[in-house]
């Protein structure tokens, strides 16, 4: 129980709870909105809960569970300081617009059927599952999201000890498909005209110019929470929620939210390392390598140093394809509890060996 | 719920800015130092339990210079045995190919023996191929592993043995003797894994012609040279007093022979 406390004071619960408490509270100050204030009260005590009782039930593990609580709520948090008049059904419309439906429940079943496939040693049903996943993305207009889980199932190959020759065979097809994706989209095509003259394309209304724009006018700092032109930021785009970010809390601040972010997947290729299995390994690693491509190419696609892929950051942008990272941070902590479940066992084997 | 006038709300958000950047930076801070704490709680766990992860080892029975008879090999729950140094159970010998097959272990089962294409097996004088199904032969506690030229036997944990047989290996020759007497694997009955199976004819003694006589070896009674004792392991005797007779001098201790991969045995006369 003194370990539990003394963890709990010294984790970084405290400061996760204190982040969206002082900002939904500053905008419960700004225009007397009842809803931000209970939402101040409420998102700390679901940060809370995440940390002792859910991870407790679950027997997950605590940091991931928290860090999970936390960035729901900063999510949640910089949509609302975007909204003119903070409501509940503001908040939700806000975050309806994302159509990140498609690979919400697409993604994670891809990981897990590759993860088996894996470890089985079949690879062809590994592949298999890729491919239909990758077909219905392409069918549902989300090609990004397709050369994503692609990406990370080929690392996962390589990373169950695949040979030179199946390797080169899995590169060729993840380049096969990227080339597909190239034809077939006109927005992929777009972005890349974008990115490499995003003045040219600033009064057209595309957002990675209006993304640069509130980044820059953020600064260092931001402007403060709830102080946004809502001209710059359009709220329809994937990649909106990380330049509000920028915007609001300023450049500081998002590069260390970046880096918190990178932790998780840091975590999550521990779970992998430290994992008995290999299907648990290699389910926990191709989790981790999507959130983290996920997060640097949302990141990277607001800030102009990467074409713009359209996918959502994780977490952050809310809408739909929050499912998808619950799903997936669900994944990573199931590995996780199986991992500290089998120390447990093994210390109670090593007693009863005596 | 009461509002504050939009200058004054300002100069408060304007305030506040500096506070979120602090916040986040203690959030990373505090997230790293946990993470640290945590990869230390594990080390520290693991480092008290030795065992952690294996459910037992193999012995090697008959090896080569790279694997000699006596070495342990801990065995995971679930891997891969080949030469490479990657794999994890490493066995150099003639006949084994790089990743030569897969073992997992299963609970109330035993250790499931999945040779690679190309690639056999002989657990308990039944032949195993890649075609064969996992759960034909499990390898229980005392169950014999042919691969290659090496012969290796599985010697479960305590806590996870489940066959009721004993075995005992203990370090030192006689053991080693005794446990070599153990009749070969091909010899040892065993139902076929599967409908079909090819028998397995272990193979004959090879004849081989007698040496020409100038490749005659040495006759035994040939004399060595003594091996000199190394000056700096020399006990120094302690000065003998007048009349009294020398103190006869010590036996030489013989210390036995480490091996690699041997874990359970300490030396901890040092």
């Amino acid at each position: 129980m003194n370990d539990r406390k003394s963890s709990f004071r010294q984790g970084p619960v405290i400061a996760m709870m204190l982040f969206p408490a002082l900002g939904f509270l500053l905008l419960a100050v700004r225009d007397g909105s009842t809803t931000a204030a209970l939402l101040a009260g409420a998102l700390p005590l679901l940060i809370l809960l995440a940390d002792t009782v859910i991870a407790g039930i679950m027997g997950a593990d605590r940091l991931l569970v928290s860090m999970t609580a936390f960035f729901c709520s900063l999510g949640l948090l910089v949509r609302a300081c975007t909204l003119p008049e903070i409501t509940l059904p503001a908040l939700a419309e806000s975050a309806a617009d994302l159509s990140g439906a498609a690979d919400a429940l697409i993604l994670p079943a891809v990981v897990l059927a590759a993860a088996f496939g894996l470890s089985r040693r079949q690879v062809l049903l590994s592949f298999l599952s890729l491919g239909v996943g990758a077909a219905l993305l392409f069918l549902l207009g989300k090609h990004e999201s397709a050369l994503l889980l692609g990406a990370a199932v080929v690392l996962m190959y390589w990373m169950s000890g695949a040979g030179p020759f199946g390797l080169l065979a899995a590169v060729c097809a993840l380049v096969g498909m990227a080339f597909l994706a190239w034809s077939l989209s006109p927005e992929i095509r777009d972005a890349f005209g974008i990115w490499q003259d995003p003045e040219a394309f600033a009064e057209s209304g595309a957002p990675l110019p209006a993304s640069l724009a509130a980044i820059s006018a953020g600064g260092l700092f931001g402007t403060g929470p709830g102080l946004v032109s809502f001209d710059l930021l359009p709220a329809s785009s994937p990649w909106f929620a990380f330049a509000a970010l920028c915007h609001q809390f300023g450049m500081i601040a998002a590069i260390l939210t970046l880096i918190l972010f990178g932790l998780m997947p840091l975590r999550g290729a521990s779970a992998a390392r430290a994992a008995r299995g290999s299907f648990h390994s290699l389910s926990a690693a191709g989790v981790s390598l999507l959130l983290g491509l996920a997060a640097l190419s949302g990141a990277a696609g607001a800030a102009g140093i990467l074409p713009s892929t359209g996918i959502p950051f994780p977490f952050l942008s809310g809408g739909t394809s929050l499912i998808r990272d619950l799903l997936l941070s669900a994944i990573l902590c199931w590995v996780s509890g199986r991992n500290r479940q089998d120390l447990k066992e093994d210390a109670s084997l090593a007693m009863l060996a005596h | 719920m009461p509002s504050v006038s939009p200058e004054l709300y300002r100069t408060i958000s304007w305030v506040s800015r500096y506070l979120f950047a602090i916040t986040t930076l203690l959030i990373l801070l505090r997230t790293v130092l946990r993470m640290l704490s945590d990869a230390r709680e594990r080390k520290a766990q693991l480092r008290n339990l030795p065992g952690s992860g294996l459910i037992g080892e193999m012995v090697v029975i008959s090896g080569n210079d790279e694997l000699p008879e006596g070495t342990y090999l801990p065995v995971p729950r679930e891997g891969v045995l080949g030469f490479v140094r990657s794999c994890d159970l490493v066995v150099p010998v003639d006949g084994v190919r790089r990743v030569h097959l897969d073992f997992t272990w299963r609970d109330g089962t035993g250790l499931l023996i999945s040779p690679r294409s190309g690639c056999t097996a002989v657990v308990n004088s039944a032949l195993l191929d890649h075609r064969s199904p996992p759960d034909s032969v499990p390898m229980t506690h005392g169950a014999f592993l042919q691969v290659g030229s090496a012969v290796l036997r599985l010697r479960v944990y305590a806590a996870l043995d489940n066959t009721g047989g004993e075995f005992t290996f203990r370090d030192s020759p006689q053991a080693l003797q005794q446990a070599s007497r153990m009749p070969p694997p091909a010899q040892m009955p065993c139902p076929p894994a599967y409908p079909g199976q090819p028998e397995y004819t272990p193979p004959g003694p090879q004849e081989y012609p007698p040496a020409p006589a100038e490749y005659q070896p040495a006759p035994p009674s040939q004399e060595y040279p003594p091996v000199p004792t190394p000056p700096e392991y020399a006990v120094p005797r302690p000065p003998v007093p007048e009349g009294a007779e020398p103190a006869p001098a010590p036996d030489a201790e013989v210390t036995p022979p480490r091996r690699p991969n041997d874990r359970w045995k300490e030396d901890w006369s040092e």
